[in-house]
């Protein structure tokens, strides 16, 4: 298991009903979170590292505000067509400090696994091949920086951090797999945001990726 | 998702993957209605309500049983018939939000609600041309009525929702169904040019409950624009089927809230302090000034104690009250012969209230943020908050006379030197303004006063206040203020400089009342 410690300055996990007023969960779900580490190492195929674990965990306390923006909804075909454009308001947070987790002992071993190519990327970026901004949320909200916690052992101290941790009577839920066309094939986990010294973390606790 | 066995039984969880907030207090709404469908039954009083479905109600889920496939499209029926109702005033009744069918005048003030949130547009109700009236009989007034006017409903899209949820074959559908803005507030098509690829679907174990949120929720009017929708938490639906109609609300008064703050406060001195609720706010906005849109939303977990006792001061103080139409008292004293047997109301709520219920959400001292209202104009009526605010100096006076109202001492004891030091202060100008000009009398306090409030609400840094309160308190003929208090009370003000200018403009509200009375005497005089 691995920890990856990543700031950003203003982002949105935008809830997936919130099609007007824009409101924003205070985590990133794991679905992101998994989008942004494949981002991260350069990875466009979102199947590949089916398997693994990941969450993230609030070591900052964010600021929420909200903003009027532009929206885009496709009322006219024509891309060009002014209907298609309306204002509405969002939800920011702004100075997030995240610890993202990420356990790859389930994924498929025969090829290089999730966290392994994390570290590698972090390590020699010489040797990655990626491309675009590294965003956390929309692809507007670029991360500050990107560093890695080897192991949670050599945690200092008490690190506590705000976490989504699975739990089968959760009053969260959030999702692990998104179809960003449709909703029916969205998948959701149940658990809850609780406060955790990140030593005390177990693989069983953390969501796992897996599509519908 | 579990699939639906051999499409004979549907288990609904209360906490399975996907169930938001809306979707939990919908099953809470479901359960609700279910335990006063089995109520009526066994009373006897609900025979034409026999069920054609075995249930069970378990705490964290809603188990329903047929005995053949074929019999969920007569069992959903029979289910949303019971459950969403018309009365025969044409109102809609929702049987599992009561213990007993309320009286008209509160579920006309529900239906505003409905109408403003869940059943905004028109494909999703149908509701007569003309306005009818019902009236709320005040029980301690005896002689006295507040009538609601509101539009007859023939129907709306719950009662024939059960339609979406079955098959060609009159079993239970097993392909995605749509959702929209009338069991989903807000869920609406991202992209209309796309319509089918870009609704939100969902399984049938999560749209029957979407379907009774109407019944979990508690939608309310602000005014005839503005909608609050609650959204209670719901943790064990056993709890729930009890919590459920004690959530709304109890008397005429309360069925109007102020904002969102106001309806969740209002609502957890009903229900419990512990309840979590989450609330959206809907209201046109200046780009869709034709729909409600979600414009703003408010969790508030579990609170604790103190707030909601501070809350229950401050709604006694300010409460919503019922003011007679002039017309009317004019009419019966000057006509006898066509004295009314009930004297017309209409509600008038309190405009501080709902700063002081987004302090007490916000965890902030109950007054901050008072010096806006001094400055500010109400977007919703166009006039200065400061006018509105006179009306309730008297309320506010009793509020700050309320010793649990109060954080810490050094708040009250600021506020009782201001009050004390403007006594004295315009006193002073009024004894010398008599003996000087009779004529400038009436006027002399009046500017005295408003010449506080300008340089109290002007001012911009801390040192500017000290020097303006010391100023005040030196310039009164107080006596009653000891040198310990003067210093603990300008130790206060380097502390916290805007709080102490929110609690003089403050202080000094509540003391307007004696001004303006004043002058309306002398002027009448």
């Amino acid at each position: 298991m691995i920890g990856v410690r990543v700031t950003v300055p203003i982002s949105c996990f935008r809830k997936g009903y919130a099609r007007e007023y824009l409101e924003t969960h205070l985590l990133p779900p794991p679905a992101t979170c998994y989008g942004f580490l494949l981002s991260l190492v350069g990875e466009c195929d979102r199947q590949r590292h089916i398997g693994c674990r990941v969450t993230a965990g609030l070591i900052s306390a964010p600021v929420k505000s909200v903003v009027l923006r532009k929206v885009w909804r496709v009322k006219n075909p024509r891309p060009e067509a002014r209907e298609n454009i309306r204002p509405d308001y969002q939800e920011l947070l702004s100075n997030l400090e995240l610890v993202l987790w990420l356990d790859s002992a389930e994924e498929d071993r025969s090829r290089p696994t999730l966290d392994k190519r994390v570290c590698s990327t972090l390590e020699y970026p010489e040797h990655t091949h990626r491309f675009g901004g590294l965003s956390l949320g929309e692809s507007t909200h670029l991360v500050n920086d990107v560093s890695v916690i080897k192991e949670i052992s050599k945690l200092k101290g008490d690190l506590e951090a705000t976490m989504f941790l699975l739990d089968a009577r959760g009053e969260q839920t959030l999702p692990v797999w998104v179809d960003h066309v449709q909703s029916t094939n969205t998948r959701y986990v149940t658990g809850t945001i609780q406060t955790r010294n990140l030593n005390t973390l177990s693989r069983d606790e953390i969501p796992m990726i897996i599509p519908p | 998702m579990e699939s639906i066995n051999d499409l004979k039984t549907i288990e609904l969880e209360l906490h399975a993957p996907g169930m938001s907030p809306l979707h939990r207090a919908g099953l809470g709404g479901l359960a609700c209605t279910l335990h006063a469908w089995q109520k009526g039954m066994y009373s006897g009083a609900g025979t034409n309500w026999d069920y054609p479905f075995r249930f069970e109600i378990k705490t964290d889920s809603i188990t329903l049983e047929l005995s053949e496939p074929q019999q969920a499209a007569n069992a959903l029926q029979k289910l949303f018939e019971f459950g969403f109702q018309i009365n025969s005033d044409g109102l809609i009744f929702l049987p599992g939000q009561f213990h007993s069918p309320p009286d008209s005048a509160f579920l006309a003030d529900l239906q505003a609600g409905y109408l403003l949130t869940f059943l905004q547009h028109g494909t999703s109700r149908k509701l007569a041309k003309n306005e009818s009236q019902v009236s709320h009989h005040l029980p301690d007034g005896g002689s006295w009525e507040v009538p609601v006017a509101y539009r007859k409903c023939s129907w709306f899209k719950q009662q024939s929702g059960w339609k979406d949820l079955i098959d060609q074959h009159g079993r239970f559908q097993t392909q995605p169904i749509r959702i929209d803005s009338s069991i989903y507030p807000g869920a609406s098509i991202r992209h209309f040019a796309f319509k089918n690829q870009t609704a939100i679907k969902e399984p049938l174990k999560r749209i029957l409950p979407l379907y009774f949120s109407l019944v979990g929720c508690l939608a309310m009017a602000v005014n005839r624009g503005v909608g609050i929708l609650l959204v209670p938490e719901v943790k064990d639906l056993h709890e729930f089927i009890q919590q459920r109609p004690r959530l709304n609300p109890q008397h005429a008064s309360e069925c109007r809230v102020l904002n969102s703050a106001d309806a969740i406060l209002q609502a957890k001195t009903r229900v419990g302090a512990k309840l979590g609720i989450n609330s959206v706010t809907f209201q046109p906005t200046p780009w869709a000034l034709q729909i409600k849109s979600r414009v703003k939303t408010c969790e508030v977990a579990a609170l604790d104690d103190l707030t909601i006792s501070q809350f229950q001061i401050v709604y006694d103080a300010l409460r919503p009250r019922i003011v007679a139409l002039e017309s009317d008292l004019n009419r019966s004293s000057s006509k006898q012969t066509t004295v009314k047997a009930f004297q017309s109301g209409y509600r008038v709520d309190s405009i501080m209230r709902s700063l002081i219920a987004e302090n007490l959400i916000d965890r902030k001292p109950w007054y901050s943020g008072f010096s806006s209202m001094m400055s500010k104009t109400n977007p919703n009526t166009g006039r200065l908050f400061r006018d509105q605010v006179m009306y309730e100096a008297q309320g506010l006076h009793q509020l700050i006379s309320t010793p649990g109202i109060w954080g810490r001492d050094e708040e009250r004891l600021l506020v009782g030197m201001i009050q004390n030091a403007v006594t004295g202060l315009l006193s002073g100008k009024r004894s010398g303004a008599i003996h000087s000009a009779r004529r400038s009398a009436p006027s002399t306090c009046g500017w005295a006063y408003e010449k506080i409030r300008l340089k109290l609400a002007r001012t911009q840094c801390q040192s500017q206040l000290r020097s303006l309160l010391s100023q005040l308190l030196n310039q009164s003929r107080s006596k009653k203020t000891s040198s310990t208090e003067y210093n603990q009370c300008l130790a206060f003000i380097n502390e916290d400089w805007l709080r102490c200018r929110d609690l003089s403009l403050l202080a000094l509200v509540c003391f307007s009342g004696r001004v303006s009375e004043e002058q309306k005497l002398k002027q009448s005089a």
